[in-house]
């Protein structure tokens, strides 16, 4: 009987020394790609790792409002900042993020299509410009860390959601505000039965599981 | 909750002793007596559909075969203490070890293309290439990667349909066996090389060799161009290019038309004009030339009502898909084809209404005369089954049509029997009518016949061979000896989009591009052409046959002129794109339509006095005689590394990833063979074989019957490796003298081993299934037109009650509906809806244990006696009932129903209870044993199961239940982008369900049943319509709603319908069981 207790503590051990360093070699892993090219960091924000981190059992924010212990803000391989762009120069959203209205994904501007529509002569003396230019001269797109992510088996559609007046800041918070944008709402299942209870959408289970 | 009482008030009568009607036990297996319907013949002999199950001796599955995981390992512990401890770390575990989930990376183009929207797919235009046919295809791509092909409408030559090889052909293109690298071979070693290494090596070989052949199958007129003006520039003789396709009716045809009409177009066939089909041999639906074509214009035919329907007469000796559909089917031995086509032909002759002129009549009397011996056979043979003479008459009336061939195989009279057939359809008047030539060429046959015994004749001077694209090794018998010429050869180049039986004997391997990665066309019908334009870029290191071709001739320094193959291809077409001045353009808008049509006439073409070459028809002979038929959806073997095609099974004995030997079972019984007997068998070559014994019904007596396509000998592709046997290896040297193509039927000797072999089939007969009459309903033809129209209220029987709901409707309601005369087991159903929902395929082992994936399965019922049975095929998926026994039954609401008509499946929500599937009477939820990973095998599976992911469907893991949605991501597609605002109606049409869209023969409609003016409307109130399981009425007029109505089935109330089967006459019960008594059916 003793033998099967100590076992038992042998094995929690084990697990937990193998989880944890696991763990934090595929963190230090993940970490390790991404690119950080912040000179320009005035919040400080990009700085913090763990809010940047996302666990198997809990997303930071992961509350019914959003807000302990900080709302999701993973780091982005470049300081792109919405406040200047839709704040300041008031871009539209829909300028950018082009397929909202019109398919399942709002879809993310291509990098040299979009961004360099502008930037092929605008604020080219910046570091990150520079870094941008460079990255597409070699060919390669911008890797963003996807910050609204849904599970697999749920099949979100942004095109009835425009069509029905939902604006992009009731679900993504005041983006034009963000330095760098963070999950402003927590995403949950109950958060959005919420709303389309109070607007009378359709509330059936297939409605986005199928 | 106020609702479900009231209903419930209602139910609960006064007087308790009320006898329910239906209300009987259920039945133990033990006690089911055989009914009308049956499935394998088993049933008929032994009374007992169990028989296979209950016999001790049958070989289920070998236990000890059971994987590892599946058996309980000792590990020390005792379960408690081990299951005590194991919590405990894990509860420790979980509170110290925090993995970290990764992060997502959302990554967008770099140069977004113009017009992409993200979110929605995108459809191109090309040819399938994996026949002669050359079907127009339309390719749905996601993100720049195709996952689903599906036919082109308005295509001349496929007209929107598809079949199971092209629905599958996409698994090939992310195949794992494609070859990576180009390989160089020498005596000692095997080399990866680079491309410049391969170029400059063949340089050097080629310009070592003395004479240069290329070996290809059927290609275009383009490619031909191009492999020619390589043979020539390079110093060799453009005759040198042969083409070998394993399908020699293309070659025969072409012969017979060759000497008859000195034309290598052979006449096109329109079958939707006909009345009356005779078909000899010809499986013109299920693998012939034209299948998918000929299928839709047979089907348009069959669609017909009253006099103008048509009606199929066959002669056949094996068990064909095309027969299946036959009104009149008559079994006549192997060989005795073009005797049973003499035997009509001078009926046909004698009689006055013969339309031919002085010139034919003269050329079918010589012909007669001198064949009165095989005519006297044929009329022999058919004597008391068929009256020739009204079949005669039947065809001269107008509409007839004759096809012949000899049914997936090919025997030394081939050519002369499609000479017959052109005298047939000269005498019935067909050319004009139902048959033409046309003045532009069909198909690329493009004289290619004798090229075997060409290439065969020149071999010992040939030094080198370039084979492409085929595989001459495995397609052709082993008595041609092919294997022992590339032996002998210095120099094999094997260019190969697969892997082949070729790669094994060649010097340099090329991996070829999949035909969605490459340029080519593709002549069709009326001189129409289609474009076959690349869907995406290269997958692998591989490169287009033809531009290999370009870059050896610009090492050789002896350049072909063009810059690459796109180039010559544009220029060849340039005169059938209209000139030199837009040429770009017009291959642009050639792009985006998939075909250009030039529109050809067709033409009266004067006969030649063919009597000469039939002057020698080999006789029939009695005995055993082997079928080495072209399996209707591997083909020579093409399909046999594509697991979609492996797994979804013969259509006429479910059997999947096996060979058998099919056998009449009468002629088995007297033989002392039973079902799964492992039997030797030895035919007229070299070879023998082992293989399973499986009795078929309607087969004729002395025929065997081995599909090809399997047994490989060495491991080419992990997918078919140890699967099956192949039948060529039995048959001796024989040819078709006319046309040099290979015999593949001869006797055979069957012994058996004494051991028994278990056959994987997919079919079990259920209980109480042949005494139900709800399943397969027929009708025979003359009272089609005096059946009632039916109504939801006939359907749904509000006399009697039951607990279910009404559930409010919402803007649509969604139903299907399935053509049981039209349906005839090609399975592209299956394969569609398995590449479009991501349905994984299982391997072997797993489906020989019963758990197959398929969301829609065939099922075969027989009636009738075994020599000549009624066949109806009844495609089953989930019947979306609207009183669904599944969702009852889920504790965890996982099956919802949502408010048009489909039972949902919350994939997220099921715990895996597997009650739904216990609850469906249907059998039609399919539970995920395992997760069959894309990239990770399980035991037995193939491993890297080649999905192309369609990313608007989940894919579901281990211990969830999933089944057909009625293609709910099509739906909300649908409804997304083509919902009218106002009207809220979609246009009938738009929303196509994989299995309707992929059907060659439309049996199969779906679409809105809240829009009256929808095809669906109609097909779910005709009068042929019933619901299985449901309605177990008479369809008749003269019912009384309320008074006859004892038969209401289970009412499920599905939301697909079925058409009854028309049949010419019900056949008796054909069982001989001692427990026949008559049973009353309820």
């Amino acid at each position: 009987m003793r033998i099967r207790w100590l076992m038992a503590l042998l094995l929690l051990s084990v697990i937990g020394i193998g989880g944890f360093t696991a763990g934090s070699l595929v963190a230090g892993k993940v970490g390790s790609e991404t690119k950080t090219v912040n000179k320009e960091d005035p919040t400080g924000l990009m700085k913090r790792s763990w809010p940047n981190t996302k666990w198997w059992f809990w997303t930071p924010g992961d509350t019914v409002d959003n807000s302990w212990p900080v709302p999701y803000q993973p780091k982005q391989p470049i300081a792109f900042s919405h406040k200047l762009h839709a704040g300041k120069m008031k871009m539209d959203c829909q300028y950018c993020h082009a397929s909202a209205r019109k398919s399942k994904s709002a879809g993310i501007p291509a990098t040299e299509s979009v961004c360099m529509g502008c930037h092929k002569v605008a604020a080219t003396d910046r570091e990150p410009i520079k870094w941008l230019a460079n990255e597409v001269k070699e060919g390669r797109a911008i890797e963003w860390v996807k910050v609204h992510d849904l599970p697999d088996f749920v099949r979100f559609h942004h095109k009835p959601h425009i069509q029905a007046g939902v604006t992009c800041q009731e679900c993504h918070g005041q983006v034009e505000e963000m330095e760098e944008v963070y999950q402003h709402a927590p995403l949950q299942m109950g958060w959005c039965l919420r709303c389309h209870q109070d607007r009378g959408a359709p509330q059936k289970c297939y409605t986005c599981h199928y | 909750m106020t609702e479900i009482k009231t209903e419930l008030d209602n139910l609960i009568p006064s007087d308790r002793n009320v006898e329910r009607l239906n209300d009987r036990p259920l039945e133990t297996p033990s006690e089911i007596k055989a009914g009308s319907f049956y499935i394998n013949s088993d049933e008929l002999f032994d009374g007992n559909p169990y028989s296979e199950f209950n016999n001790a001796e049958s070989v289920i599955g070998n236990p000890d075969e059971l994987s590892q995981d599946d058996r309980d390992s000792s590990t020390g512990f005792d379960r408690r203490g081990f299951l005590k401890s194991f919590s405990l770390a894990a509860a420790g575990a979980s509170a110290t070890s925090c993995i970290r989930r990764p992060e997502e990376k959302v990554v967008p183009y770099l140069n977004q293309p113009e017009g992409f929207v993200q979110g929605k797919a995108k459809y191109y235009t090309s040819t399938c290439k994996m026949c002669a046919a050359g079907c127009g295809i339309k390719v749905k791509a996601v993100e720049g990667r195709p996952v689903k092909i599906e036919g082109l409408e308005n295509h001349p030559t496929s007209y929107g349909g598809s079949c199971a090889l092209g629905q599958a052909s996409i698994q090939g293109l992310y195949h794992p066996d494609r070859l990576t690298t180009p390989i160089i071979k020498s005596k000692n070693s095997v080399k990866n090389a680079e491309w410049d290494e391969m170029w400059g090596y063949l340089a050097l070989r080629l310009a070592e060799a003395k004479r240069v052949a290329i070996l290809t199958e059927q290609i275009s007129a383009s490619q031909k161009a191009l492999y020619e003006t390589f043979l020539t520039k390079m110093g060799f003789d453009k005759t040198d290019l042969y083409t070998i396709d394993s399908n020699s009716l293309y070659a025969q045809k072409s012969k017979a038309h060759q000497l008859a009409f000195n034309t290598t177009n052979y006449s096109r066939y329109d079958f939707s004009k006909a009345r009356h089909v005779v078909s000899i041999g010809s499986d013109f639906l299920a693998s012939g030339t034209h299948k998918v074509l000929f299928a839709k214009q047979y089907s348009k035919a069959r669609s017909r009502v009253g006099e103008e329907r048509c009606k199929m007469t066959m002669f056949e000796s094996n068990m064909s898909q095309t027969g299946s559909r036959a009104d009149f089917r008559h079994a006549v031995p192997a060989g005795s084809e073009i005797e049973i086509a003499l035997a009509l032909l001078d009926v046909v002759f004698q009689s006055d209404a013969v339309k031919t002129n002085p010139v034919e009549s003269k050329t079918i009397r010589d012909v007669l005369s001198a064949n009165q011996a095989s005519i006297q056979k044929g009329k022999s043979l058919v004597s008391g089954k068929v009256d020739l003479s009204s079949l005669a008459t039947h065809l001269l009336e107008n509409g007839g049509l004759v096809t012949c061939a000899t049914g997936g195989d090919f025997d030394a009279n081939g050519t002369k029997l499609q000479l017959v057939e052109i005298l047939l359809n000269k005498a019935i008047g067909a050319y004009g009518n139902t048959v033409f030539i046309d003045e532009a060429p069909f198909v690329s046959g493009l004289n290619h016949t004798d090229d075997l015994q060409k290439f065969l004749a020149a071999s010992a001077e040939i030094d080198t061979v370039v084979v492409i694209n085929s595989d001459p090794v495995f397609t052709v018998p082993e008595s041609f000896g092919m294997k022992a010429i590339l032996e002998k050869m210095n120099q094999v180049v094997s260019i190969q989009y697969r892997p082949t039986s070729t790669d094994q004997l060649a010097h340099a391997l090329i991996p070829a591009h999949h035909y969605l990665e490459s340029w080519g066309e593709q002549q069709n019908l009326h001189g129409s052409f289609s474009i076959q334009q690349p869907v995406i870029r290269p997958t692998q290191n591989s490169m287009q046959p033809e531009d290999a071709l370009f870059w050896i001739a610009a090492h050789a320094e002896k350049p072909l002129g063009f810059q690459n193959y796109y180039a010559f291809l544009k220029s060849h077409l340039t005169s059938k794109l209209g000139g030199a001045g837009n040429v770009e353009l017009a291959m642009k808008k050639a792009q985006k339509i998939g075909y250009v049509g030039l529109g050809s006439s067709s033409k009266s073409a004067a006969m030649n006095n063919v009597s000469s070459h039939l002057g020698n028809v080999q006789a029939s002979t009695s005995g055993l005689k082997l079928k080495a038929i072209l399996d209707p959806r591997l083909t020579d073997g093409k399909g046999s590394y594509l697991p979609a095609l492996q797994e979804v099974g013969d259509g006429l004995t479910s059997i999947a990833w096996d060979s058998w030997l099919g056998l009449n079972p009468n002629t088995a019984k007297k033989m002392g063979l039973r079902r799964f007997d492992e039997v030797t068998v030895s035919g007229e070559g070299a070879g023998s074989l082992t293989v399973g014994v499986w009795p078929q019904p309607g087969l004729d007596a002395n025929t065997a019957m081995i599909h090809r396509g399997n047994g490989r000998k060495v491991k080419e592709s992990r997918v078919d490796d140890g699967i099956g046997v192949d039948p060529l290896i039995l048959l001796a040297k024989g040819v078709d003298e006319l046309s040099g193509t290979p015999v593949t039927t001869n006797s055979i000797s069957v012994k058996k081993t004494g051991k028994r072999i278990r056959v994987v089939s997919m079919q079990k007969p259920t209980a109480d299934l042949g005494n139900r009459t709800d399943i397969v309903k027929k009708v025979k033809s003359d009272d089609v037109a005096g059946l009632t129209e039916k109504s939801e209220q006939f359907y749904s029987n509000p006399d009697f009650p039951d607990l279910f709901p009404n559930l409010p409707k919402g803007d649509h309601y969604w139903g299907l509906s399935i053509d049981l005369d039209q349906c005839f087991g090609c399975s592209a159903c299956m394969v569609a809806c398995a590449v479009e929902n991501n349905v994984p395929q299982i391997g072997r082992k797993l489906v020989g244990m019963g758990r197959e994936m398929h969301w829609i399965r065939l099922d075969i019922y027989f009636q009738g006696p075994v020599d000549s049975p009624q066949v109806t095929l009844q495609p089953m998926m989930c019947q979306q009932c609207a009183h669904a026994p599944c969702e009852a039954v889920c504790p965890v609401y996982a099956t919802t129903h949502d408010d048009e008509g489909l039972n949902t499946q919350t994939y997220n929500r099921c715990v895996g209870t597997r009650y739904c599937a216990n609850a469906c009477p249907y059998k039609v939820r399919r539970f995920n044993w395992f997760t069959h990973k894309w990239n990770k095998p399980h035991a037995g599976e193939p491993p890297l199961n080649p999905r192309p992911m369609n990313p608007d469907v989940t894919v579901r893991t281990k211990g969830i239940m999933e089944k057909c949605t009625f293609c709910i991501q099509r739906i909300r597609d649908g409804k997304m982008y083509h919902k009218d605002p106002v009207t809220k109606r979609i246009p009938d049409g738009t929303v196509k369900t994989a299995c309707q869209q992929a059907c060659p023969s439309d049996a199969i409609s779906f679409g809105d049943l809240q829009d009256e003016s929808s095809e669906i409307f109609k097909k779910r109130y005709d009068g042929r319509s019933y619901l299985a399981l449901n309605a177990d009425l008479p369809l008749n007029k003269d019912v009384d709603l309320h008074k006859d109505h004892p038969h209401y089935g289970i009412k499920t109330v599905p939301s697909v319908n079925y058409l009854s089967h028309v049949v010419e006459s019900v056949p008796e019960t054909g069982h001989h069981s001692k427990n026949h008594g008559g049973k009353e059916h309820g």
